[in-house]
Parts: structure tokens; C-alpha cells; sequence
């Protein structure tokens, strides 16, 4: 009783690749899409070294490193894309192996709370697929021939979601201080292209739209922490999404999160680090989001919070890609959600 | 010859959100108006959307009404948006009787939700964080939009998206108004839409009251809006429970509404229809697990009664079981405490303490020595659904029967009675119980001949 899974071409030759490497176990994640049926899988990505690794280390499996790599790995991955499974080269013996694959656990947890009601918005949202509402069983790519290529543009409508929970008294509350995310981010789904409904496209979409504000999010905060900054009224660029195509003429592309303080070298360096892709600086596209220009909004405390400062870029060619259908779109944010409450200092 | 209106009704819940960093009065008023005036510019943004609810029509108000699917274009009528809807669902309050349609031309109502589209094309600006640290107090409302418009015959939907985005901004205006005037220091009261249909050529009017301040307290308000509406000041028409019911929303308890509409009314020579006014629910044998086949009419009729005054907002009291009315009665020294709990009948008399003391209403008693001479009753009767229209109980032989209207004839003296009788023990289907009578139109000769009679007469309050 196995799964089936369709394998790229090109995951076969990379594995090949590191059979023939002499350390040995090696581990690492295999990426792609879920279905009922079968996985697919379009890439392989070897456990990057640990740097204080020791000699003896090298001999057995880091388990919780595999897993580590597994989470920062996910966070590179659009919509669509995910870890789905693991994998281990070894000459020893197959249960030992199969052993210790089973301890590794990989868990994607959406832990930012100040998001959560913010994400239920979007969950509970309305999906217009190329301007149409599709019903939920409808397939994409009816009518059209296999293996054309297919971009779709997905539009997304939201309403505020009653919440039960809530008591009148709960209207004014006192607070310390606010934290509040603005502005827009591009998000984009992937899909195989074996008959795919457009439920899922809805469910992918959805949850790169979820993950990719939550990522940057968890990022900036991580940032401050580490930097301890204290300063009233500031205001912080989160990082912005940078796509990497996998194949130089494939439609798939994993991404990166640049902060305004990096140049495109760092990206490309953990590009390689972390999944093992050779990208040049000029394969990167920089296009999708741009750096916020601070144009003198008001951000006076109790005043507007919409900040529609949108900078605008020369025409970009639309996006098309082969072999897959994708959708993509692109989030506002201009009602944000998230409000921390700090304590009184 | 009245048109059939289709009745746009667009719901939607807006976040109603600020941080006040002053408790000064003044300067707190300035930032409520403000965050009203940026939901106004919300309402009226290209991201503002309107969904039509059970079809995969969308509308962009602000965009020249711009709609998916395509064959919906700015200047397709409104009530040609009916065929994209998914037919209604049976009411759960009971089936609909398919052979009697009401002559009177109901309204069609098409149901729209209010949402706010967060994609636009790319690219834009990536994403802030701001963080303020501040003391201060964080007002967090979820502002329930409800509105509705009117349109005929030859609107269209770009007619119809005009109205829909005016009344939305009127009401967040109307919003304003109220939080204003109900802010007390630090605490806001929610402000909620109920609508009323007001007589002809009126029709269907919004108000928007603060949640939880109850009628007994918004009495100026309703002066107010008598004075405004030209209606008479001796009857409700603007209390929570005289809001209008929608005709495709169900009743969540399940009782049927004024199932004599129904029916067909009887014409006599020179004869009028004389009927009770407003909304009563029919209350029957069996219902609520209360098994009072035999002994329970009277109970019944009187619970019909209740409901009628509770849904024409005299009082906020639920309808009453069987128990409560027979503790009332021992509260008021009618009967032993015994009484509770036993399946005694009760009679007019009875029916009128109870509406006394449980309501605070007064009612008429009416006593005819035979059932024969109830024939003659018919000025009295119409004169009563005329000025109170309220169900009157009767009570006589060994049988209880509600009356909810005469067709009497001045000339002829010829008179029918349109009776609604707790004696049912069935479910509540609107078909079985017009078809078999339940409610329907009986001759004189319906009454025991030779029985003597006491009908209870429950008088309106003089109150709005």
C-alpha cells in the first residue's frame, strides 16, 4: 500500500547527484503538491550543513535541524508548494532509515494571534476567479487543451465576520499602544495540472495570501526583538517578496523575503543555502511588490490608518507559465488587522 | 392596479474602528465624526462591492455598476435579477398554499451583502508595520448596515446602485447621529437599522436606534417620528416588535402569522370585511409539548390574543403556558392554588383577569343568553375590529374559539365569522389548516343555537 507520486525529471538527476556525494546519511526535503491521489513532486532539497557540525554529527541525522530547515523552508514557498515528504540517502540498513524519517515532523503553526481575525477574513472570503464566481466544483481548465499554458487572475472579496464571542461591553477598551500593518502584498498559487477544481485554487490561494503576511510579519517582529529598538510612533518596511524562478524556462517559482536593508546578494545567497538553487541576480524578480515611499501620511495616534500610498511602477509583462495552472493576485491590506496591546511603560 | 415593487435590501457589517488618545470630549466627538467619515468613503470606493445573496451576480457600485457574470450590464432592470436567483427554500413556518394567492401584490425582496474587495492590480507598495506606543483607549464596533430601497418597474441596476450607495451613507450619517447622542464619558452604544412599514403611500422607513436602550426610553424619539410620518399618536408604529418582517425570512418559533390571508373572504350584498389588524400567531392544541387535547382551548385562544399585543409592541412579555396563566389566577385570587398544573378549563372571564394582570390590558365582556342572538352582534363586532382590530376570545357550551374578523351586511344583517380554532392538533401547514377549515369563514348556524355565550374583547392601549 504506497502512494503515488509523479516526480519531475530533473528531481531524479539531483538525487542522483547526491548518491554519488560520500557523506552519508544524507537528508533531505522533497517539495510539492498534495492530493488525494498522489503527491506531486517538483523538487528536492538537501539538509544544509550546520555549521558547528562535528565530525561525529555527520554520521547520523539531525533530526531537529532537518525539521528546522523544513520550517524556514516553507516560508520560501508560494502557494501551492509545500514540504511533502522527506528524504534520506543512506547505506545502511532500510528500516533504520525509515525510522528515523518517521521522527521527523515537520508542523507549520500560524502563530501571530493579532492575525488570527484578520485570517478568518480572508478563510471566509469570496473568490472571483478570472472576474467569475465559479462554483465550487467547476474545474479550471475546462475547454481549454492540456499542457497550454494558464494564468489566472483571482480576485478576492471579503465582509467582516460577525463574531459571537463579543459582548457590548467590549466596545472601548484601554490600551498601551497599537501595532498595525498596512499596504499590499502579491500572492500567488500553484497548481498541478491534472484536473484541478476550482475549490482549490480558492484553498491555495487563500492560505499564500494568510502565510505570506504572517511570515513577514513573524519576520519584522523577530527583527525587533533581536534589536530591541524602543521608539514611539515608528514605522517599519516589512520585508518584500522576491520570486526565483526553479527552472530558467519553468513557470514554478519559490521566493524570498528581502528586508529594505539587504541588497539582492543576501537573497541569492539564502537561495542557495536553503534550497539549493543556483540563482543569478538577474534571474530574481523584483517586480511584484515595491519599497514603500513614505509620502507624508498622517499617522497621527487615533487619526485614518488607510495609507494608499501606491508607488507606481513601469508596465510589467504578465506572468504566464507551462505545464501548470497558476493563480494570482494581488492583497490589499488597507483595513489592518493586527492590534497588539502592549503594556502601559 | 398596484405595481409589484422590488425591494433592494443590501446588509453588511462595517468595522468601526479608532484609538482615542484623549478623553477630552470635544476632541473625542472630532474623531468618531472622522472614522464615519472614512466607512462614508469606504461606502462609496471602487472596492466596495455588493453580492447578490444566493446567485453569482457581484456588482461595483462605484465602477458605473460594472457586474459579473457578464450578461449583467448597468442597464439591466432590477427585477430582472430574479431569474439568477435560486429559487426560496420553504418557509419553515409552513408550506405556502399554492391554490389561494393573496390578490393584494406582495413585495419581491432581492437580498444584497455589502463587501470590500482587498485585490487590485499590481503592483503596489509592500507592506508597513507601525507601531505606536501610547496610552490610550481602542473603540472597536462592528456597525450592522441595513438598508433598503424601492424600485420600479423600469429601474435599472445602475438606477438601483445610486439608491443603494445614497441609503448606505445616509445611514452611516444617521449612525453618527445616534453614537453621538448616546456617548456617555468612555461608554458608546452600538447603533442598530430596524425597519417598519408604515401605512400607505409611506411604506418601508429605516430608523436607527442604540442597541440595548429599551422602548420605555426612546418615547421622545417616537414622537419625534409620529410628528414627522403624520400618524396618529394613540398606537404604536415604531417600537422594536412592530419592525417589519421580511417575506423571506422564517420565524424561528415556528408558529404561523395571520394564516387568514390565505383565504378568500366572503362578499355579501352591501357587505364589508371588518378584520383584526396587525400580526397574531396561531396558537393551537399540542403545541410546545403541552398535550391539552380536550381541555386546553381556552388557553390557546387567550396565548393568540397575548401574541398579538406582544407583536404589535404593547408588551414585551412572551406569549404565556398554560401554567403561567393558571399561577396568574391564583395571584389574583381567582382560583386555588390547586389550580396549577390541573387541565380545568377556563372561561371569558378568566381570559380577561389574566390579560389584566399578566399585560396590564383591559377588556370588554360581551354576554349573549343564546347563541342564536350572536347573529345580531354584527355592528358591535365590526365596530370593535375597526377601532381596537384586536382577536377577540369567545367562550360558550363547551368550546372555545377565537373570532378574527365579521363580513356583516348593514342592509341585509347577513353575517359570516372568521374563526381560528385551538381545537387543531396537527403541524403547522398553512394548507391543511385553510383547506380543512381551521381558520376560515363560518355562518351563524356555527354556534350551539340554545348554549349562552361570553366573548372577551381586549381593548389597544392608547399608547405610541
Amino acid at each position: 500500500m504506497g502512494r503515488g507520486y509523479i516526480v519531475q525529471d530533473d528531481v531524479e538527476g539531483y538525487l542522483s547527484k547526491l548518491c554519488e556525494q560520500k557523506a552519508d546519511p544524507v537528508t533531505g526535503l522533497l517539495i510539492g503538491q498534495s492530493s488525494t491521489q498522489r503527491d506531486y513532486v517538483v523538487m528536492a532539497i538537501r539538509t544544509p550543513q550546520k555549521e558547528e557540525s562535528a565530525a561525529a554529527a555527520r554520521n547520523s541525522v539531525d533530526k531537529e535541524w532537518v525539521t528546522e530547515h523544513a520550517r524556514q523552508v516553507s516560508r520560501m514557498l508560494p502557494g501551492g508548494l509545500s514540504v511533502v515528504g522527506v528524504f534520506i540517502i543512506t547505506d545502511a540498513d532500510a528500516k533504520d532509515a525509515l525510522t528515523t524519517l518517521r521522527q521527523v515532523r515537520v508542523m507549520l503553526t500560524l502563530s501571530s494571534s493579532g492575525l488570527k481575525a484578520w485570517a478568518h477574513q480572508i478563510e471566509s472570503g469570496l473568490c472571483l476567479i478570472d472576474g467569475k464566481r465559479l462554483p465550487e466544483d467547476s474545474e479550471l481548465t475546462v475547454g481549454q487543451r492540456r499542457n497550454v499554458r494558464q494564468t489566472y487572475t483571482a480576485q478576492l472579496l471579503i465582509t467582516t465576520v460577525r463574531d459571537e464571542n463579543k459582548r457590548l461591553t467590549d466596545v472601548i477598551q484601554q490600551c498601551g499602544g497599537s501595532v498595525s500593518v498596512t499596504g499590499a502584498i502579491h500572492s500567488r498559487a500553484y497548481l498541478h495540472s491534472n484536473k484541478p477544481k476550482a475549490r482549490l485554487a480558492e484553498k491555495l490561494l487563500k492560505r499564500d495570501v494568510v502565510s505570506t503576511v504572517a511570515t513577514r510579519v513573524q519576520m519584522m517582529l523577530e527583527e525587533l526583538l533581536a534589536s530591541d529598538q524602543e521608539s514611539k510612533g515608528k514605522l517599519f518596511c516589512l520585508p518584500h517578496r522576491i520570486f526565483c524562478p526553479l527552472k530558467v524556462s519553468g513557470p514554478l517559482c519559490v521566493c524570498d523575503y528581502q528586508f529594505s536593508d539587504e541588497g539582492l546578494s543576501e537573497v541569492t545567497e539564502r537561495l542557495k543555502e536553503m534550497l539549493d538553487i543556483d540563482a543569478a541576480e538577474e534571474d530574481l524578480d523584483t517586480r511584484q511588490e515595491t519599497t514603500f515611499e513614505i509620502t507624508g501620511c498622517d499617522i497621527t495616534p487615533g487619526g485614518h490608518r488607510d495609507m494608499h500610498a501606491c508607488v507606481l511602477c513601469p508596465d510589467c509583462p504578465p506572468f504566464c507559465c507551462l505545464g501548470v495552472a497558476m493563480a494570482t493576485a494581488v492583497a490589499l491590506l488597507a483595513t489592518a488587522a493586527s492590534m497588539l496591546y502592549l503594556n502601559d511603560i | 392596479d398596484s405595481e409589484i415593487a422590488t425591494v433592494l435590501r443590501v446588509k453588511g457589517l462595517l468595522e468601526f474602528r479608532c484609538q482615542l488618545d484623549s478623553t477630552d470630549e470635544q476632541l473625542v466627538r472630532n474623531v468618531i465624526s472622522r472614522t464615519f467619515e472614512t466607512l462614508r468613503s469606504q461606502v462609496k470606493s471602487e472596492s466596495c462591492v455588493l453580492a447578490v445573496s444566493d446567485s453569482p451576480v457581484i456588482i461595483w457600485p462605484n465602477k458605473d455598476a460594472y457586474a459579473t457574470p457578464e450578461e449583467i450590464t448597468p442597464s439591466t432592470l432590477c427585477e430582472d435579477m430574479h431569474q439568477w436567483i435560486q429559487a426560496d427554500e420553504q418557509e419553515s413556518s409552513g408550506k405556502k398554499s399554492s391554490k389561494k394567492k393573496s390578490k393584494k401584490s406582495s413585495m419581491s425582496v432581492i437580498n444584497l451583502c455589502l463587501m470590500t474587495e482587498v485585490t487590485k492590480p499590481g503592483p503596489l507598495s509592500a507592506p508597513i508595520l507601525t507601531k505606536t506606543v501610547l496610552k490610550s483607549h481602542f473603540v472597536n464596533v462592528t456597525l450592522p448596515l441595513d438598508c433598503v430601497v424601492c424600485t420600479g418597474r423600469s429601474n435599472t441596476i445602475k438606477d438601483a446602485c445610486e439608491q443603494l450607495i445614497e441609503a448606505l451613507t445616509h445611514q452611516l450619517c444617521e449612525m453618527e447621529k445616534v453614537t453621538l447622542q448616546n456617548m456617555k464619558g468612555m461608554t458608546l452604544l452600538v447603533p442598530e437599522p430596524v425597519h417598519f412599514l408604515l401605512p400607505e403611500p409611506k411604506g418601508l422607513v429605516t430608523v436607527v436606534y442604540p442597541v440595548g436602550v429599551p422602548d420605555s426610553q426612546l418615547v421622545a424619539q417616537r414622537k419625534e417620528l409620529h410628528e414627522q410620518f403624520e400618524l396618529p399618536d394613540d398606537r404604536p408604529y415604531f417600537r422594536r416588535a412592530n419592525a417589519y418582517h421580511f417575506p423571506n425570512e422564517p420565524y424561528k418559533d415556528g408558529y404561523l402569522r395571520n394564516p387568514h390571508l390565505a383565504l378568500t373572504h366572503p362578499t355579501l350584498d352591501n357587505g364589508k370585511v371588518y378584520l383584526v389588524q396587525g400580526i397574531y400567531s396561531y396558537h393551537h392544541y399540542m403545541q410546545d409539548r403541552v398535550d391539552d387535547n380536550g381541555w386546553g382551548c381556552a388557553y390557546r385562544s387567550l396565548q393568540t390574543i397575548c401574541s398579538w399585543f406582544q407583536q404589535q409592541g404593547y408588551v414585551e412579555r412572551p406569549v404565556p403556558t398554560h401554567k403561567e396563566i393558571q399561577q396568574a389566577l391564583v395571584d389574583v385570587g381567582d382560583k386555588q392554588a390547586s389550580f396549577v398544573g390541573s387541565r380545568q378549563w377556563i372561561g371569558s372571564i378568566e381570559v380577561q383577569a389574566v390579560l389584566g394582570h399578566l399585560l396590564g390590558l383591559t377588556s370588554k365582556i360581551l354576554f349573549v343568553s343564546q347563541g342564536a342572538e350572536l347573529a345580531s352582534k354584527g355592528r358591535e363586532l365590526a365596530n370593535h375590529f375597526l377601532t381596537e382590530g384586536t382577536p377577540v376570545m369567545i367562550g360558550g357550551g363547551v368550546l372555545a374559539h377565537t373570532i378574527l374578523g365579521v363580513a356583516w351586511s348593514e342592509t341585509t344583517g347577513q353575517i359570516r365569522y372568521l374563526i381560528l380554532d385551538p381545537h387543531y392538533t396537527g403541524a403547522e401547514d398553512l394548507q391543511v389548516i385553510t383547506d380543512k377549515g381551521w381558520c376560515g369563514w363560518k355562518g351563524p348556524d356555527f354556534w350551539d343555537q340554545t348554549a349562552y355565550y361570553n366573548l372577551c374583547l381586549p381593548q389597544r392601549p392608547k399608547v405610541i
